[in-house]
């Protein structure tokens, strides 16, 4: 049952979201839709490695190697950008894949704290190293859109690249679910809760770490590359720790329980990163400060929020009948 | 069957084990007592790879099993118990037991990323072989409960389906009893023998003296990581050693 009401209210939400663009016809809309696609990509993709508990910080990261990946290729060598957009993702996974089986036997902060690093090597990396080709501190400027295929056109700013993206955003949606949902998705639980009882009965943690990391690397990778195409201009200080600060709030604003809680969480937060945009310098404050209230309030996320007030109505409730009854008494 | 020969682990300058050799029989029901920090929970890690020996080795039917990572051991058929109750609490008792039977289930595959139909049924059996695991232990009523929501003892008692789900030939339990009341032990304690009398190879550490004592064939005594002695309950009670490094008064005992 539980299965396919998940399967429902994603389908609700895709059809809501193809059809928000046909409505709200300004650039400004649509580029919002395509930020919300490409944050949806990038937290799932975080919060799908945060199964099996290692928090990526690095996350801005891999979507930085794969955007400037494929922007490269597509500018220096003039591939195409149905090419480059999975060689961008291969290239983060592999270096997913050394990065992760040396560093995914730390468990919790310490891994976390070598993400961290990790996250401003790239950056450092990017802007001073190989200037002529990643283009030094100014980034990329003039990254092309996808090539046409047949009448189908996806210029930037065009309903085609939305769209494009809207659909590459649900597939990838679909099959995280999928794993999740498999037995795959129970051996994740069972590392989450207790890796020294996962080992004792057979499972490979660190196999099973690297591979996940590897695919929630691949995604933001995929999410980088179509994150160039859209904006046009990539410079390394976009894929910073600030933009894996805003991906860790949605995750846990989202929940663990759900991945649909962080879809939810994600099209909030934007929404509010753009009302909020004048106040674009306090943004590391804003959500370092809400991190730490959600987690105070609400550690489940979203969907525990919910439950949560839901108790808290019931036991008041409860506490005052008693109140009454006594009194009356 | 598994033999440990003058093992040692080394922990900076503190000595947890200290050249120990044991010998475990193939069906046998082995105590393994000892006052706290003499070692006993380390050789538990050591056999099952969490810990790796500083020296010694340590075979299984002549195969040497010292440099193993914890899941390979699991493979080679050891399965083991935590001290502090570990199960997986956020899911059903049945699910616990199901992951138990991870490394024979056939779901441990690519296959079962899909719901395909083959992977349904295998699903199917392997729930169907867990609640007959669970029916073994008398928690068939339990089988849907949240497992953080279970009693100390049915946790306990998961703890040990978890272990046993993957048809081991060794069975190592850390504390099975711990915390329970006179007749809880009982009924545990019955449970595992009927375990013992399937043929499985049990090694038991326990603190609670009656229930060592009245079960286990053959109890092995620690301290300081010493091999203190080595026999029958009723040896293990008359040796002077052991009385006094560990039980005090022989009248204690009884």
């Amino acid at each position: 049952m539980q299965k396919f009401k998940n399967i429902q209210f994603g389908l609700y939400f895709s059809i809501i979201f193809f059809i928000l663009p046909l409505i709200f016809r300004s650039n400004y809309s649509k580029y919002t839709l395509v930020w919300f696609c490409i944050y949806c990509m990038l937290a799932v993709s975080l919060r799908f490695i945060m199964l099996v508990g290692a928090v990526n910080f690095a996350h801005a990261g891999f979507m930085g190697i794969g955007a400037y990946v494929s922007a490269v290729l597509m500018m220096r060598l003039g591939l195409s950008f149905w090419i480059t957009f999975i060689l961008g993702a291969l290239v983060s996974a592999i270096f997913a894949a050394f990065f992760g089986i040396i560093t995914l036997r730390l468990k919790g902060a310490y891994f976390f704290l070598v993400s961290f690093a990790l996250v401003e090597i790239i950056r450092v990396f990017f802007s001073s190293y190989f200037v002529d080709i990643f283009g030094g501190v100014n980034g990329l400027i003039g990254v092309p859109p996808p090539n046409g295929i047949l009448w189908l056109h996806f210029d930037a700013g065009s309903l085609g690249l939305l769209y494009l993206i809207g659909v590459i955003t649900v597939l990838v949606l679909f099959s995280v679910y999928l794993f999740e949902k498999s037995y795959w998705g129970k051996v994740f639980n069972c590392i989450n809760e207790s890796d020294n009882l996962a080992q004792s009965i057979g499972i490979n943690i660190l196999k099973y770490k690297v591979i996940v990391f590897i695919i929630g690397c691949f995604i933001a990778g995929v999410a980088g590359s179509l994150y160039g195409c859209t904006n046009g201009v990539i410079t390394p200080d976009d894929f910073t720790y600030e933009l894996s600060l805003f991906l860790l709030v949605c995750v846990v604003l989202g929940g663990m329980e759900n991945i649909l809680g962080t879809v939810l969480s994600v099209s909030l937060l934007v929404v509010i990163r753009e009302l909020f945009r004048s106040a674009a310098y306090f943004e590391p404050i804003i959500w370092g400060l809400s991190l730490i209230l959600i987690l105070l309030f609400a550690p489940r996320g979203l969907f525990g929020l919910g439950t949560n007030i839901f108790w808290i109505a019931k036991s008041t409730f409860r506490s005052l009948r008693k109140k009454e009854i006594n009194a009356e008494g | 069957m598994l033999e440990l020969v003058d093992v040692s682990k080394r922990f900076g300058g503190l000595v947890a084990v200290d050249g120990l050799s044991v010998t475990i029989k193939n069906g046998e029901f082995l105590g393994l007592i000892g006052p706290n920090g003499s070692g006993k929970t380390t050789v538990l890690n050591l056999i099952t790879g969490f810990y790796h020996c500083s020296s010694g080795k340590i075979t299984l039917k002549g195969e040497s099993i010292e440099k193993r990572k914890p899941h390979e051991i699991a493979k080679k058929g050891i399965s083991r118990t935590f001290q502090n109750t570990t199960v997986f609490s956020e899911m059903s008792a049945l699910d616990n037991v199901v992951m138990g039977i991870h490394l024979r289930s056939g779901l441990n595959c690519l296959k079962s990323l899909l719901p395909t139909s083959s992977i349904q049924k295998i699903w199917g059996k392997a729930q169907d072989s867990a609640f007959e695991l669970l029916k073994f232990f008398e928690m068939d009523e339990k089988t849907h409960i949240k497992s953080a929501d279970l009693s100390n003892k049915d946790q306990k008692l998961l703890q040990i389906l978890i272990a046993l789900a993957s048809k081991p030939q060794i069975l190592l339990l850390d504390e099975p009893v711990a915390g329970m009341n006179y007749e809880e032990i009982e009924s545990v304690m019955k449970l595992i023998k009927k375990v013992n009398e399937l043929g499985i190879t049990i090694l038991l550490i326990e603190h609670n003296m009656k229930a060592v004592m009245s079960y286990c064939k053959r109890v092995v005594v620690l301290d300081y990581g010493r091999k203190l002695a080595e026999g029958s309950p009723e040896e293990v009670k008359q040796n002077e050693n052991v009385i006094r490094a560990y039980l005090g008064s022989p009248e204690l005992i009884t």
